[in-house]
């Protein structure tokens, strides 16, 4: 007697914004355990970055534990073309024939990009992006380098934490002048990261390990009993913690949901937590950035830097011409 | 991987070793990944730095990096060598940007460095 093949299907919410994003997740744990997953996005007309990612990486962790993803209602979806466009399905492990042709993506939106642990995949994938979602910017503007310092920041953390393979997607809201940009993996969580460190008794739950995790100079890099390759320390702990701030300044959003953890800041105003059930078992981290507050990058870098207790001491003449 | 780290040539004692480094030729014009920015810092600059008399870091053509990298690379140099940083290295061609990214990496591995030879 052959058992059943256990299945289920997950009906994506049509629109999933941030605020939608724990009901989204709640709705994809559903999927855990089951040897088929059939993802129906029959009923999608709009997922902000962060939904996209978070469906990509629980996705890839079924997949790596041996189960199958399979697509429905693709052919209802309104926003077909745009889930191909940013390359969703070929993601997923599925080819499907495009009736359109691709084109430049003019200032809307990136394809998402895979991160690996290959060198220079922060540096590319981060510059790709941001000359992406701001095709009219210069790489000396302020909009520009702060897009580009949030996105190095969250993949660089990515990159060492996630212990697996990450996703990063980012939009662009013209009406609103808002950028938008999110990373997911399916890895240890941010819990996870910290077992085996002299803080792991200061993340016990996975919402104090987000609350460790954003205090400045914490990195869970730096707290392991042993000694580090090439000696020095690879994470000062503050990248995620300039982060928030940067975000708060720009009267920006940070999301962080990993495990049954959940944070959520606007305007650095913490955000009620949400109510039970969240779960994601890697990490997830959404920024969201008001292009037209962020007017000095470099002064609004050292305000943070200075919130934190960083401030630049006398270096005699170590600046030349 | 960082490959072919720098041959040390072996110099006569008298004679002043320099040694240049072009930021945007090893690493792009976004300094952001503070593991490769370590590993650079370990193999290219820590090997040679009691053979050399002075290191130069042009920042040309660099237009932003993140704290990641500027405290791995930087912020552990000085941390490491502390006033001897500010005699033997300097930066060139730097924007406003990277100048303050610098600045602050530097601070604070030098109040990290001060702090352990506090009393020494």
């Amino acid at each position: 007697m052959i058992p059943p093949m256990s299945r289920i299907t997950i009906p994506l919410p049509p629109r999933v914004f941030e605020d939608q994003l724990p009901h989204l997740l709640r709705s994809l744990a559903v999927g855990d355990g089951h040897e088929e997953v059939s993802i129906d996005i029959s009923e999608v007309k709009f997922l902000t970055p962060a939904a996209i990612v978070a469906v990509l990486a629980r996705c890839h962790g079924w997949m790596a534990r041996g189960g199958r993803i399979f697509l429905r209602g693709a052919h209802e979806c309104e926003n077909l073309r745009y889930l191909q466009r940013i390359d969703f399905l070929r993601h997923l492990g599925i080819d499907m024939e495009e009736d359109f042709h691709r084109h430049p993506t003019a200032d809307r939106f990136v394809p998402i990009q895979a991160l690996t642990f290959a060198r220079g995949n922060v540096d590319v994938i981060s510059s790709e992006i941001t000359r992406c979602v701001l095709p009219n910017s210069e790489p000396s503007d302020d909009v520009y380098g702060m897009m580009q310092y949030a996105t190095g920041e969250l993949l660089s953390n990515a990159k060492y934490h996630s212990g697996g393979k990450a996703f990063v997607c980012a939009q662009v809201f013209p009406q609103r002048n808002l950028v938008r940009i999110a990373v997911a993996d399916d890895g240890q969580g941010i819990r996870g990261s910290f077992v085996n460190t002299t803080r792991e008794a200061d993340a016990a739950t996975p919402d104090d390990a987000i609350r460790l995790a954003l205090q400045p100079g914490v990195s869970s890099a730096n707290l392991r009993p042993v000694p580090q390759p090439y000696g020095g320390r690879s994470h000062r702990g503050v990248g995620l913690t300039i982060t928030r701030i940067l975000a708060a300044q720009a009267l920006g959003e940070l999301t962080i949901s990993t495990e049954s953890g959940w944070f959520r800041e606007r305007h650095g105003q913490e955000l009620p937590p949400q109510s039970p059930g969240v779960s994601f078992p890697g990490t997830l981290v959404a920024v969201s950035l008001h292009r037209d507050h962020i007017a000095d990058y470099a002064a609004m870098h050292a305000t943070a830097m200075a919130e934190i207790g960083m401030g630049p001491l006398d270096t005699g003449g170590i600046f030349g011409d | 991987m960082i490959e072919n780290p720098v041959a040390v040539a072996i110099t006569p004692s008298h004679l002043a070793m320099n040694l240049e480094i072009s930021m945007a030729r090893e690493f792009g014009d976004f300094l952001a990944d503070g593991h490769v920015g370590n590993q650079f810092r370990s193999l290219r600059i820590e090997s040679v730095w009691s053979r050399v008399d002075s290191v130069k870091f042009d920042f040309e053509g660099v237009t932003n990096m993140t704290d990641s990298f500027a405290h791995a690379f930087f912020g552990n140099m000085a941390e490491e060598h502390g006033e001897e940083l500010l005699a033997k290295v300097r930066f060139i061609g730097c924007s406003k940007v990277v100048r303050s990214f610098l600045s602050i990496a530097v601070s604070e591995g030098l109040r990290r460095h001060r702090e352990m030879h506090r009393g020494a």
